[in-house]
């Protein structure tokens, strides 16, 4: 919790740590080949691929080795891009069995976790590794990657200018039935949705997601982070009492 | 040998052998036939297009249905096999013209799809 407004995205040194923490729970997962995950840069807290930030990803490959340490499991995935990736996956030692338990070499995986690097090695800290019952999901990621990637990078260099003329804002790679996402005034419809009820409430401490999400049906609570996280870097409205409560900058 | 696996292996389609004779590249495609040695396999890739998977050592397992292969590209314009995997289809049969589509747009879209830099 903490009140934090900071109108140009990062005000305060106090309220730094509450946005960056409110930022990581809100990264969107893009999906990503080995290939880009090895070639993308550090910059401070994260990496950037061509000036688009990745630090939750998503790839699919294929186990090639896999090996269990008391406190984790080290998997090398490989998804023909490039050499295999290392992945750790951090073992529960309260559990028992069950979740934790090793997903044998030759096995194809989705795997969702936390770009790092260390000592110049880059790995995936694993929040997931999903093997892939149906193997066309495969074929779906590969898809998924170039359709995330161009509009990522589209929409750093339109930001300013003219819309884009496919869904503006962060893409929300696995939503399934978004509405329709033109753009206006820079910002996609979802944006603007969100915008518009955040602007119309009138109590102190604003709006929360939960109400969001009671207003906008057809609306993911995913998008509707999505567009607040937007929203929020861009300074159009800011957190109040918590993570989940926004007022708008233009009410002020 | 090297098996390659130290770096990339291009997705191709069977049209796109030729321009790779000599790299190790990944092939996906419906097994057709397996010549009696054991050591030779006939794939179909997404349109149909019929490439022949060289083995070092006959196969000591059944295959069947979709089958990936990592390899190097001979002169002749077949594969030198170096590992293979048979997908699973026991849930869902696996779409090869589709994969064959997406072929087709991560090699006209490079850039969103490898490194930047190759």
């Amino acid at each position: 919790g903490g009140y934090v407004h900071s109108p140009e995205g990062f005000g305060s040194p106090a309220g730094a740590q509450a946005e960056k923490k409110k930022r990581s729970r809100f990264q969107n997962i893009v999906p990503c080949t080995v290939s880009q995950v090895l070639a993308a840069e550090q910059v401070a807290e994260t990496f950037r691929l061509c000036d688009v930030e990745i630090s939750q990803v998503a790839v699919v490959g294929i186990i090639r080795h896999a090996e269990k340490a008391p406190t984790n499991i080290v998997y090398k995935v490989d998804d023909m891009t490039a050499a295999p990736l290392d992945v750790r996956q951090w073992v529960d030692t309260d559990e028992a069995g069950g979740e934790n338990v090793v997903v044998p070499p030759g096995t194809y995986v989705k795997v969702i976790g936390q770009l790092r690097s260390f000592q110049n090695t880059k790995c995936l800290v694993a929040f997931k590794i999903i093997p892939l019952e149906n193997m066309n999901e495969f074929t779906a990621h590969m898809l998924e990657i170039v359709n995330a990637h161009m509009i990522l990078r589209k929409d750093l260099m339109s930001a300013s200018r003219v819309p884009p003329s496919f869904s503006a804002g962060i893409s929300d790679m696995g939503s399934h039935g978004g509405g329709g996402s033109m753009p206006v005034n820079g910002l996609s419809a979802h944006q603007s949705q969100v915008l518009n009820l955040i602007k119309s409430c009138p109590v102190p401490e604003g709006m929360s997601l939960q109400e969001l999400k009671l207003q906008l049906h057809s609306m993911s609570m995913s998008t509707i982070k999505q567009a607040v996280e937007f929203l929020s870097n861009e300074g159009h409205i800011y957190s109040t009492v918590d993570d989940d409560h926004y007022k708008s900058t233009d009410n002020e | 040998m090297g098996d390659g696996s130290a770096g990339p292996r291009p997705r191709i389609g069977a049209g796109q052998l030729a321009q790779h004779i000599g790299q190790h590249v990944c092939f996906l495609g419906r097994l057709e036939k397996i010549h009696p040695t054991g050591k030779l396999f006939v794939l179909s890739d997404g349109l149909g297009r019929h490439t022949t998977v060289e083995l070092s050592e006959p196969l000591d397992e059944e295959i069947s249905g979709i089958i990936e292969v990592v390899g190097r590209v001979t002169n002749q314009a077949t594969i030198m096999c170096t590992s293979y995997v048979q997908f699973r289809e026991d849930k869902s049969p696996f779409d090869l013209e589709l994969y064959n589509e997406a072929l087709k747009i991560i090699h006209e879209f490079p850039d969103y799809f490898c490194s930047p830099f190759g």
